[in-house]
């Protein structure tokens, strides 16, 4: 980086001045008080704004609203204008427009990200956008009240700041967050573990499933010879009993084929019994049959039959004629009995309801009387003829029924005659029939007394046949107990199968778990013992270099400005600068002012060095300013600091210093004054 | 005739306030000793002052004591040593001699390559001298050295190294013999004790540095009495040195603290040497404030300690790259070339990876995530 100008507008001392910075060194000549500062306060304002704590308030010019700082600088040929303008608001005053131009193209940020871009174009590392513009200020530009605080800082507050500055605290941000990912690591590992505690007691139950599944499979193949074995006993046992059921059907064809026969033989023995019957009959009623008959006789009888049926007749007329008779003649008295009797009661009328007179009852009493009297004459007339028709009539009924029963016989002879023809026809045809079935009879005898035998011959198959079956019986049950057995072992098979494909794939995940762990362990033990090493170990070589790269830089510088060898300066571990007289070790506040001064500036420009040389791409190596850097300085140190600068050898270096003797040193003066409060420069820029 | 021969004074020499004051104390009583003596003179053979511009508070103290001796008519002699000679000339013994306090006697003329010295003449003494330069530049010019002579007792004030005295020491030296002959040779520059003849070196008046109050143990000067040669010793507090070898600096305070409670350490100037390889630590693990506070405890007079000979092992590598990122490669590749790992190939990824910071609004929680799933990425676990 090369500085070319720097505007100011109400900064701090300055109303409007530009300054333009040439090549080489730069002094920045004045009084104390008269500005130089200021320029270098801007230049680190328009570079990285406000600091933290640095209130706007001390670069506003007083009683000024606004301010502005306007830097132009060069970097690998680029040409970049920063612009940064303060406002001030009631109290505070704060930034109001920032901008970066680069080749002609300009862009307005915000306060970050214009920190960001020029740190970018710096090419400082990013680490260092968090902390301030530390970098800067150790390579560049160090405020002359931040020279000697470096030194004289608590060894532990240096170390930090210069392992900021170097960018080696990230070996302890490692550390730390290492610490935090090997806790991690712990917690999965323990998890892990406790994930596959059970694998080997896993894999014990996994042999042991195995070597239950080759004794289940020995047992199947066992089982399954059992099963062929009883299925080919209850298959042969099958064909005996349907052999055996063969020939129990048989005998029972025999059998059914007696009970038939015996049917037949039944039903002629039946037929023989009736036929026998039917013949001993017809032969007895042949026998009876023999007396003789006359039809004459029969028709006489016949005719007898009938006159005496016609007597009866009029016999039994006669009767019921005499008998309703008498019924009337009986109900006639019975009536006038009453009418009597109802007569003699009767005083009044019953028609005309006028008293009865004595002498119509007379008349009427008599009247009855008399038909009284007439009944019973006639009533007894016919009784007597009653009595002598009832012998009369039961005469005639014998004679009839005599007669009907010589009809009967009569006529009986006459049919048998005619039955008597025709019974010798059937006899004849019952004796020859009774002849067949004779025959026949015995022919079925003799064909059930064959069958009998066969029947017998066969009786023993039904005994073989019901043990046979009974052996079948067992042999299917077998078959089936066995095969069942054999489903059962198959079932077992497949579920221990189902177990150890379970069980493995439950190991192989506990396996690559414990893999896992196993790697994650090694990876514990790697970054905790070896990484942290390396880490370590980088961190102590890049200190030892550093500080052996410093510590060189810091006597070299030291030798040039305090060239007696009356002590030496060198760092130790923490980078505290040692002043050693003779061997001992003195401390800072025993040297002169003078003394100080050099070493705070042999620490800063070697410091300058070191991180120059380590962050090699930085921007700003072109570039050293240096703030009053012969505060208190003897003649003879003054007149070293010739050697000094041309041995710094930097493209551009700016000098603020007070002291005339500088002047002589430099390529190039820039005298600044304040006249009526208002800074400026003096005849311009002058070159030497 | 008796006069008194001393140098090496380095008034202003020592940085720590008690020793720089004993310094003085040491002139002091050298030169009370002188006036009680009641030397004839004194001869100051260079380096007077530690530098050629001391400090104002030395020169006061400085010119009290010079008035001391005039006021008690005892002249000064001297001549500018290493330490307090000027290339202009100016230096502060001007002053002094201007005051009427001393006389430099470095009086000569250069003349065919030849320095020429003259003498100065105090009573029936000849006193010539010749400065000490810086580098040992005076060595070659004395070579060169003759005398205006003199028939009075001759007495040569240099500050410088003589052969005998240096011995195989790589010092660049005066041969002795080549020396004009005088009576007395007052020399000084070598912080030892010598006297050999004629030859005699003051010695410090009070050890310059921490080896010197090893060795010499307290500071001296000569007073020479009728051409006996005696030597003073100005023992104003006894040196006590502890040597110890560290090489745990971590339990090297209390091992350190141990070793001092056996001795007393009442008044006297400590001193505490470190000398060792450090396996365990490094120096600024030792608590030397706990020591100095122990030591002051004691009533010590002063404690000075030396660790410029303790030092940590040597870099485990030698690297001459400079740029950082470089510098951490090669470390890291010498590293993995010493111990052999599979992991080792995730190195850079993982040095890059737990650099990494926690945001300004980022929980603990939610970073410690973030690290470890960027972590778990790059070691694809």
């Amino acid at each position: 980086m090369i500085i070319k100008r720097i505007k100011l507008k109400n900064i701090r001392s300055y109303e409007n001045q530009e300054i333009e910075f040439p090549l080489g060194s730069t002094l920045l000549s004045g009084d104390i008080g008269s500005g130089k500062s200021s320029i270098l306060l801007a230049l680190e304002y328009a570079l990285f704004g406000l600091q933290p704590g640095q209130k706007g308030s001390a670069l506003l010019r007083n009683n000024c609203n606004f301010g502005e700082v306007l830097l132009e600088f060069d970097i690998d040929n680029n040409n970049i204008i920063i612009e940064r303008r303060l406002k001030r608001e009631g109290s505070s005053v704060t930034n109001d427009y920032s901008a970066i131009t680069i080749n002609n193209q300009k862009e307005e940020l915000s306060v970050t990200e214009l920190k960001s871009k020029i740190l970018s174009i710096l090419q400082y590392p990013p680490e260092f956008i968090k902390k301030n513009n530390i970098l800067y200020r150790f390579t560049v530009y160090t405020p002359q009240e931040q020279m000697k605080q470096i030194v004289t800082e608590d060894a532990e507050t240096r170390l930090n700041v210069l392992r900021h500055t170097f960018g080696i605290d990230k070996y302890k941000r490692i550390r730390d967050n290492l610490a935090i990912f090997l806790n991690k690591i712990k917690e999965d590992s323990k998890l892990i573990q406790g994930e596959i505690k059970t694998l080997d007691s896993d894999k014990e139950r996994l042999k042991s499933i195995k070597d239950f599944l080759t004794s289940i499979e020995s047992k199947i193949k066992d089982r399954e010879n059992e099963v062929l074995l009883n299925r080919e006993k209850r298959k042969s046992l099958e064909l005996e009993v349907q052999e055996l059921e063969k020939k129990v059907k048989e005998k029972e064809v025999f059998e059914k084929e007696i009970e038939k026969s015996n049917v037949i033989i039944g039903s002629k023995k039946d037929n023989l019994f009736s036929l026998q019957k039917e013949l001993s009959s017809l032969e007895r009623n042949l026998s009876e049959a023999k007396e003789s008959f006359d039809e004459n006789k029969l028709t006489s009888i016949i005719n007898e039959i009938a006159s005496r049926k016609l007597e009866i007749e009029k016999l039994n007329s006669r009767l019921i004629e005499i008998a309703t008779t008498i019924n009337s003649l009986n109900s006639n008295k019975t009536f006038f009995a009453s009418e009597k009797e109802r007569i003699l009661n009767l005083k009044i009328c019953p028609t005309c309801l006028q008293d009865v007179s004595e002498i119509h009852k007379h008349n009427i009493l008599n009247k009855a009387e008399q038909e009284i009297s007439e009944s019973a004459k006639k009533l007894e007339a016919l009784l007597s003829e009653q009595a002598m028709i009832k012998p009369l009539l039961a005469k005639e009924r014998n004679l009839l029924a005599n007669l009907e029963d010589e009809k009967s016989r009569l006529e009986g002879l006459k049919a048998k005659l005619a039955f008597i023809q025709k019974s010798q026809l059937r006899i004849d045809e019952i004796k020859k029939q009774i002849e067949t079935l004779n025959k026949d009879i015995s022919l079925l005898s003799l064909h059930i007394g064959n069958l009998k035998q066969e029947v017998f011959k066969f009786s023993k198959f039904s005994n073989l046949l019901k043990i046979k079956q009974d052996e079948l019986k067992n042999a299917f049950l077998l078959e089936k107990n066995s095969e069942i057995s054999l489903a059962e072992l198959k079932k077992e098979t497949e579920i221990t199968l189902r177990q150890i494909s379970l069980l493995e794939e439950e190991i192989r995940k506990k396996e690559e778990a414990r893999k896992k762990l196993f790697n994650l362990l090694e990876l514990h033990d790697w970054l905790s013992s070896q990484f942290v090493n390396l880490i370590d170990f980088t961190e102590r070589n890049v200190l030892i270099k550093l500080r052996l790269e410093f510590s060189k830089l810091f006597g070299k510088w030291f030798h040039m400005l305090m060239p007696q060898d009356s002590f030496e300066v060198q760092l130790d571990e923490n980078f505290t600068p040692l002043i050693i007289q003779g061997e001992s070790e003195m401390e800072y506040s025993f040297l002169s002012g003078g003394e100080r001064t050099a070493v705070a500036l042999a620490y800063r420009l070697a410091l300058n060095q070191t991180i120059n040389s380590i962050l090699s791409n930085i921007k700003t190596k072109d570039l050293v300013i240096l703030d009053e850097p012969t505060d208190g300085f003897s003649e003879a140190q003054l007149e070293k600091m010739r050697d000094v600068l041309e041995e710094l050898n930097v493209a551009q270096l700016i000098i603020v210093s007070h002291d005339q003797k500088i002047e002589g040193f430099v390529d190039n003066i820039i005298r600044l004054k304040k006249e009526n409060d208002v800074s400026k420069t003096d005849i311009g820029l002058m070159l030497s | 005739m008796k006069f008194a021969h001393m140098g090496d004074c380095h008034l202003g020499g020592w940085r720590q306030p008690e020793l720089k004051e004993l310094n003085f104390r040491s002139f002091q009583f050298a030169v009370d000793k002188c006036i009680r003596e009641k030397v004839d003179f004194i001869l100051i053979s260079g380096d007077l002052f530690d530098s050629a511009y001391p400090p104002i508070d030395v020169l006061k103290d400085t010119f009290h004591e010079f008035k001391k001796l005039r006021d008690a008519n005892i002249p000064v002699f001297l001549i500018a040593g290493s330490h307090d000679y000027s290339v202009s000339g100016k230096t502060f013994l001007d002053v002094l001699e201007k005051a009427g306090f001393c006389k430099n006697v470095s009086l000569f003329e250069e003349k065919d390559n030849k320095i020429i010295l003259q003498p100065t003449i105090y009573k029936n003494v000849a006193i010539y001298g010749y400065p000490g330069k810086k580098s040992s530049l005076e060595v070659e010019e004395l070579s060169r050295i003759s005398l205006q002579d003199s028939p009075l007792f001759k007495i040569l004030l240099l500050h410088t190294s003589i052969k005998d005295a240096v011995q195989s020491l790589p010092i660049e030296s005066v041969n002795q013999d080549a020396l004009p002959k005088v009576d007395y040779v007052a020399l000084s520059h070598l912080h030892i004790r010598y006297q050999k003849g004629r030859f005699v070196y003051s010695g410090p008046i009070f050890p310059n540095n921490i080896s010197e109050l090893e060795e010499l143990g307290a500071g001296s000067f000569y007073i020479i009495s009728n051409g006996q040669i005696k030597r003073e010793e100005i023992k104003l507090h006894e040196v006590i040195v502890f040597n110890l070898e560290i090489k745990d600096a971590i339990t090297a305070t209390e091992e350190i603290l141990k070793s001092l409670e056996k001795e007393s350490l009442k008044n006297k100037i400590v001193i505490l040497k470190l000398y060792g390889i450090l396996e365990k630590g490094k120096s600024t693990d030792i608590d030397f404030q706990k020591i100095e506070d122990y030591i002051r405890k004691q009533g010590a007079y002063v404690f000075l300690k030396s660790t410029s000979k303790l030092h940590l092992p040597e870099p485990d590598i030698k690297i001459d790259v400079v740029d950082s990122s470089n510098m951490e490669s090669a470390i890291i590749k010498r590293f993995e070339e010493k111990n052999p790992s599979k992991f080792n190939f995730m190195i850079p990824l993982l040095i890059k990876t737990l650099q990494m910071e926690k945001l300004d609004d980022e929980k603990s929680s939610i970073f410690e995530e973030r690290l470890i799933s960027e972590i778990k990425k790059i070691l694809n676990l």
